[in-house]
Parts: C-alpha cells; structure tokens; sequence
C-alpha cells in the first residue's frame, strides 16, 4: 500500500422504496461487498484490523429515502469514473443505485468536512394550514428530542439549524413541504422531530408513521455559494 | 401485493430491524408465476437473522426456483413487536418475494431445526389466518408440509402438519411439487395427492396413522386409517451428493445476520459415531463432494456475493479425505481476496495448527475443544473420541503459537454421569490455566478458559434415546456445584443453559401427538420463541401442560425399556433398532466404538444405500 498512489472517487447514489429500510451501517456493509464483487483494489487502513477506506458523508436516518447521498471510496488504481459506477452497480439490490461519479483530490480530510446544509422533502398525510412563517420566527424553536443516554424526551432549540422551511402544496391528501437543514458532521436534526413541533404549533394533526422524507441532496460552501456537493470538486 | 406493501410502508417505521420483512436481496427470486404455479413457501419459524444462517434454507430455495412448475418464497417469524403491529392492523403474514398472504400458496413448508421453535409455527399460521390443526382444514388451505431432523420425531406437531418429508429434501420436494402440479391441473383432491405421494420413499402422511394406546394411556403403536399406506416411513436418501446442484449464488442479506458468509458442503453424514448425536445417526451414510465441487462452489458463490468470509460445512471438518490438499488452495484463494476462511469443527493436529496460524494471523480467536465430558470414562461413555492427551499436546502447541483464550464444551447429565465426571471439569481447567500461567512467566494475564456446559437431551434415534434426562433440580444441583468450584480457579468462565427449557426440548423430543394440544394452549397464553432465554414463558407452558394433563416427567425423566413401542418408531433413518441396543449396552460398560472409516460397525445403514467412505481405513 506503502508508496502507491492513492485515488479517491465521489459518487451519488439514490436509495428508495424498501431500500429505506436497511439502516447506514448496513448500507456500508453492502457497499463493502459491493466493492468485492466488482473486484475493485479499494485501499485499506493500515493496523491489525485494517479495514475498507470508504466514508458515507452524512448517515440517512432510517426510514428516509435519497435522492443523491454522497459515498467516497480510497482506491489503489485509477478508474474511469463512468466504469467505477457501472461496476458497483451490477451488484445492488433493486432500489440502490450509484448516479454519479467524479474522481476528487485525494485529502486526509473527507467529503463530511465541507457539507453545509441538507435539502429534504417531505410529505405529510393529514397535516393542513401549517403555519410555518410563525414557526420559524419563533426566538425558539422547541422539539422534542430522545436523549441517548436517559432515553428521556428532552427539549432542545433547533433554530439555528433552520436555514428554509417552504410549502411546496397543500391538497386533501396533506401537505408537501421542502425543508434546507443545516448539517454538521457529527449532528443532525432530524426533520421529523421538527415536523411533528412544527404541526403541534399550527395546531394541525401529526401522523407520525405516514410521513415519508426523502433528502433531495447534500451542499456545500463554494466561494461563498451553496452547491451541491457533486458539484464542490469542479 | 400492493395490498400488504401499502400496510407495511405504516408498520414498517414502528417496528425494530423493518429490514427483516422487505426482501429484496441479492439472489432473492422474484417472479410473476403464472396460474399454474405451483408456489411453495419456505417458512422459517425464527428470525430472519436466524433463518436466513441456514444452509438448508438456500438450497432448497435454488432447486425448486430451478424447476419450471414451482416457485419458492420465503417468510420468517416476525418478532414480537411486528407480530402486535401486524395483528393491529390485520395485516396477514406474507412471503418476502411477492408480499403474498400465505393463505395464498400451495404449499407452506416449515424446517424444524430444533424442538423450541414449534410455537413459532403457530404464531405463522395463527398470523397467516391458516387453521392450526390439520383436520380443520380444507381443500382451499395451503398443504402444510414440514422436513428437517426434528422430524425424526415429529409427533408432538403431526396434528398441524399434512405431510412430513423425511429425510434429505433435494430430490423428493422438487417431485413432490411437481406431482402436486399435475393432480391440481387435473382437478384431483388433497386426499388423492397424499395416498399418491405416500408411495415415494421419505414421505410420512400423519393422518393416515391413528395412535393406539392401552387403557393407562401409554402407547402401543399406530393403527392405519388407510390400508395403502406404508408401514413405516424410511427416510430419503440422495446416494450422491456430488452431482446434486449445490447453490452458487447464495441470498444476500441486506442486515447483518448470525452467519453472513459462503458456504460449501463439505459432506453429508458423520463416522465418528457420538452416541449422544442426532445428527450422527440420522444423516448417515458419510457422503462426501468431490474436491473441484467444493473449489467451483467457493470461488463461485464468493465472487457472486463479495461476501467476505467463506465457511466449510459439515459435521466434523477434518475427516474430509482431501482435507489438507482442499484447505490449502482454499487459504491461497482466500488470502489473495481479503476472505476470512472459517473452519468449524477440526481437529487439533499439527495442520490445524498450521491452518489456523495462517489464517487468523495476529488476532486469535479463542480456540474451542467439545470435549463434552469431564473424564475419560465418561468420554468412552459417549464414544466421545478425544482423550486429555490430545488436549494438553494441542494446548502446548496453541500456547507457542500465542493462543490465550480456549473454549471448552461439555454435556451435563450425559449417562451414568457422576460427580467425579464433574471433578473431572473442574481438573482439567486448572491444569489447562496452570500450563497457561507456566508460558506466561507464573502469571495469569490475558490467559482464559472458557467452559460451556449444556444439558443432555436424549434424542430419538440415537443409544441415548431411552435414557432419563436430569430433573431440572439435578440440573441446577449440578451448575452450582461447578460454579462455586470453577469461580475459585482465576482465569476460569463458566456459561450454562437454563434447565426448564432443556426439559421441555426432551419433552418434544420423546412426546407423541398428546402434546398438540399442549402446544397450542402454551401459544395461546404467550409462549413463543422459546429457544431465546429472553422472553422464554415458562409459566405459560407449566399451565398448558398442567391444563391437557401432561406430565413432563414421564417424558423427560423416565428410563424407557429399549423393547416398548415408541411413537417416533413410525419413522426410520435406517439403522436397525439392535445396532442402538448394542451402542447402548456397550456405552454402560464405557466400551468405545471405532470410526466408521475403520471398518463398518454394522448400523444396517447400508441396505439401504451405498456406503462408500465407511472402511476406506480398514487396516490402518
């Protein structure tokens, strides 16, 4: 490995339908038989246990569907980006696909490091009349949020990780909203935590297990422009 | 389909590991059939994470996806919480592939792996809407169909099973598929396609027996319902294993499961002859795949999953004829693809050793003897052939090696056990952690025993078949006297099993159909997985019992006379009734019985097939 020049490559993928369901250290796990079977010379961590050098930018809670998340692999060779994608793709389940692949300077720092926001969007079944303006207005917003170690529901002020909340449609059915959150590598809010605060201010009902959540794609800061993350390395 | 899908996209974001019931791996079958097809589903009656571990699983899925007349779903038993939502929402249980309700198949078709799992497959059919009991149900139902070494007595589940395959699957459930095929293209009905398939070798149809009992109520043998049927059912028998289709491509699954890996079958069946083993016994003669087979299958199925362990598997890996030539290219092969190879059961020699070194490098895992039982006698008792000799000179070895952890297995309660045979435990661990602190300068260190102890289940169709189980108070006796002696010896660890369950593992597995009503009244008052500790009901099913008058003791604690008339007797893995007498009679004067491989001991195996492997060392 040693001495060897090292490439690393930034695909998307979208991740949709029952696939939702397989949560992000399975996806890694499958990514990395994935990598197997394509026969791909990814690199390995050096150390007793050295494992795939692969990073999945930003964990997708379970249940919620992608449009384009991002993953990073380290590799020994150099491939054609088209083929790198192509090849992986032949060993997905229906339901994961890679869309998108572009070799990146290779860095000791990750793609994690530079994200800014998260785009969702999402519908909820019989949630009307949100008032999202005075929601957001707020000096605070409150969710509920369980903590890890009390397993108690704890209350914190997300307005900060607020960038837009915006009413895409409003039908019989529900309603349709898209949701900018910020990101942090180690710290998300989950929009569904303040889904239901939301709902709750507005007085409106809240069905938890029918909302469905798909994150449309993940940006970054670019000279002072929010872009998406496929497009950061250009 | 989209029916159950719609309900499940709700169900799914409430329950935990929803990955559990979405299908969609790699190499899951999925099919439009047409109305034609016969569709059959594999039913597992644990978790997915258990059932999706078993081999037997995959390759039946493979030979009856590879038929044209039939296709294979699967479908597991959903935990707790899912079984509450699903009941909740009147959700029916559905196969993986298609989301099909399994009122819906032609066949539904449980493995019975172990006797705990029989309330799971109450909880299916109850969460499936089918009828538990076999004469409830019509000619609209799905044909109940069971296999698997439980049924070597499956006499406690025949009331809720229309037929039982014994025996190896891979020839005769592809046939019988397609026989049922044909009688419903032709409009015939359940009664005529079960007095059809009784005539094949292996197939068992419970109804057609009625079981007699004197006026005590003990047992006295069956009385046939209908004249046609066979007397006694001997088990299927594929006479080669090496042309059968072995799976290539093996069901990935998308969460992490007990063993996630590929698998070959090394070999079928066993010589060594432990006298306490199901598995011994019925799955003999030893067959063996050819050395390019097991290659072919290995690199194959590992470059078509990228799976990143691959397993051997059989019953006792180092007696493989092309052991050493076979595991050597395997380590190559392995080693170049970053593939941990795993071979359970060897044999401590010195290319164990060198196997071993090679491929587990620098991170040892603990090396583990099933040594079974705390003397030599005892071991002679069990035809165990492991000596402490073999032990010590492999320890010494392992210790050279780096070695630091060792797991030691033992059985308690095994026959004519003794409280010196318990000394005998608490002996050899010391001096295995006095040898240990001997390599590391008088000192403890990172050095361990571990010692596992289960408890004994006599299992029909072996020479402990008509020994008495410990009471569970013997049992418990028997643990703590272990526990204060073992905790006193620093390095030393000592696991056991709970007592009730083992009780009723040997309740199930000498009871005969009386206990079907016991079975349905424990799943009624919440017993269900009962092989998991957590979550085991043991009030429940000292109620069930009490309520249908069962007394566990008689079958779990009686010493039963070899010439009484058994239930289990209906079935037979072909070998002969004086063969287990003769083992059992040898077993009490602790006289040890050779290695089939030696020369043949005369089970009577072979009138009924070939036994190519058996006296292949004779002379030696």
């Amino acid at each position: 490995m040693q001495g060897t020049e090292m490439h690393r490559y930034l695909m998307s993928f979208y991740k949709k339908g029952n696939m939702r369901f397989i949560s992000h250290l399975d996806l890694q796990r499958l990514f990395k038989r994935c990598i197997k079977r394509a026969g791909i010379a990814v690199a390995y961590s050096n150390g007793f246990n050295p494992h795939e050098k692969i990073n999945i930018v930003h964990p997708l809670p379970l249940g919620f569907e992608t449009d384009c998340d991002y993953f990073e692999i380290d590799t020994e060779n150099a491939y054609p980006e088209q083929q790198l994608a192509d090849s992986m793709n032949l060993a997905l389940p229906e339901g994961i696909r890679f869309t998108f692949c572009r070799e990146i300077p290779y860095s000791s720092r990750n793609s994690s490091s530079v994200t800014e926001n998260s785009l969702y969007e999402a519908f909820l079944p019989s949630s009307q009349n949100l008032n999202i303006d005075g929601f957001i207005i707020q000096d605070r917003v409150v969710i509920l949020k369980k903590d890890k170690k009390t397993k108690q529901l704890v209350e914190k002020d997300v307005k900060d990780w607020i960038v837009s909340i915006f009413l895409l449609e409003e039908t019989e059915e529900g309603s349709r909203l898209s949701l900018l959150l910020r990101s942090a590598p180690n710290e998300t809010l989950n929009p569904v935590n303040l889904l239901e605060s939301l709902c709750a201010f507005s007085g409106s009902a809240f069905d938890r297990e029918g909302v469905r959540v798909t994150r449309k794609d993940i940006f970054a800061l670019k000279d002072g422009q929010s872009v998406p993350l496929s497009r950061y390395y250009e | 389909m989209s029916s159950v899908q719609n309900e499940l996209d709700r169900l799914l974001l409430k329950v935990e590991k929803p990955a559990r019931y979405i299908g969609g791996e790699l190499h899951s079958v999925v099919r439009r059939p047409s109305a034609d097809t016969v569709r059959f589903a594999f039913c597992f009656p644990d978790l997915y994470e258990i059932g999706m571990s078993y081999m037997g699983l995959n390759i039946l899925y493979h030979l009856l996806n590879r038929t044209d007349h039939t296709y294979c779903e699967r479908c597991f038993t959903p935990a707790r919480d899912m079984m509450a939502a699903m009941k909740q929402a009147d959700v029916p249980l559905f196969t993986l592939e298609t989301k099909t309700p399994l009122n819906e198949m032609d066949f539904v078709g449980f493995t019975l792996q172990y006797e705990l799992c029989y309330t799971n497959i109450l909880a299916m059919l109850d969460l499936a809407g089918i009828p538990a009991l076999s004469k409830d149900r019509g000619e609209e139902d799905p044909i109940i169909i069971c296999g698997g070494p439980c049924v070597f007595n499956a006499e406690p589940v025949a009331d809720f099973m229309d037929v039982i395959l014994v025996g190896d699957g891979e020839e005769l459930l592809p046939e019988i598929c397609r026989i049922r095929g044909e009688f419903r293209k032709e409009g015939r009905c359940k009664d005529d396609f079960y007095k059809e398939i009784s005539k094949l070798q292996g197939v068992y149809i419970p109804k057609f027996y009625e079981p007699v009992r004197d006026e005590n109520g003990v047992f006295q043998g069956y009385k046939k319902r209908w004249e046609g049927a066979p007397d006694r059912i001997l088990k299927a028998i594929v006479h080669d294993i090496d042309p059968v289709d072995f799976p290539k491509e093996l069901i990935v699954p998308l969460i992490e499961v007990v063993h996630d890996r590929a698998v070959a079958e090394l070999f079928r069946g066993c010589t060594r002859g432990c006298r306490f083993c199901q598995a011994g016994m019925v799955y003999r003669p030893v067959r063996e795949r050819s050395e390019e087979k097991v290659i072919d299958i290995a690199k194959t199925q590992l470059e078509n999953s990228g799976q990143g362990e691959l397993s051997l598997l059989s019953l006792s890996t180092s007696d493989y004829t092309r052991f050493e030539p076979l595991v050597t290219e395997l380590m190559a092969y392995c080693k170049a693809r970053q593939v941990s190879l795993s071979l359970p059961s060897l044999r401590m020699d010195n290319f164990s050793f060198k196997v071993l070194d090679e491929i587990q490098g620098v991170r040892k895992t603990g090396l583990t003897f099933a040594a079974e039982a705390g003397t030599q006698r005892l071991r002679d008792v069990i035809n165990k052939n492991v000596t402490e000799e073999h032990i010590f000179t492999a320890l010494r070895q392992a210790f050279d090696l780096g070695w630091t952890s060792v797991k030691l297995y033992f059985m308690m309660g095994l026959p004519t056990e003794t409280y010196e045979d318990l000394d005998g435990i608490i002996d050899l661990s010391r001096r295995i952690m006095e040898l240990a602190k001997e390599h590391n300068g008088g000192k403890v260190g990172r050095y361990s025993v571990s010692v596992s102890v289960s408890n004994f289940v006599p299992k029909p169709d072996t020479p402990f078949m008509w020994v008495r189980q410990n009471t569970p108070e013997e049992f418990e006796q028997k643990h703590y006297y272990l526990k204060d002696r073992l905790k006193k010896i620093k390095g030393v660890v000592f696991r056991y099993h709970g007592s009730y369950a083992s009780m009723l593992e040997a309740v199930f597995a000498r009871g005969g159909r009386e206990l079907s009503a016991a079975l349905l009244r424990a799943y009624e008052l919440g017993a269900a997985f009962d092989a998991w500790t957590e979550g085991f009901r043991q009030d429940a099913w000292e109620q069930a019992l009490a309520e249908n008058g069962i007394d566990a003791d008689y079958f779990a604690l009686n010493d039963i006379d070899p010439d009484a008339p058994m239930p289990w007797e209906i079935v037979g893995c072909g070998i002969t009734k004086d063969f287990f007498k003769e083992e059992w009679k040898k077993a009490q004067e602790a006289a040890t019985t050779p290695d089939c491989r030696l020369g043949c001991n005369g089970c009577g195996v072979n009138a009924h097939t070939e036994c190519r492997w058996g006296g292949i060392y004779a002379g030696n």
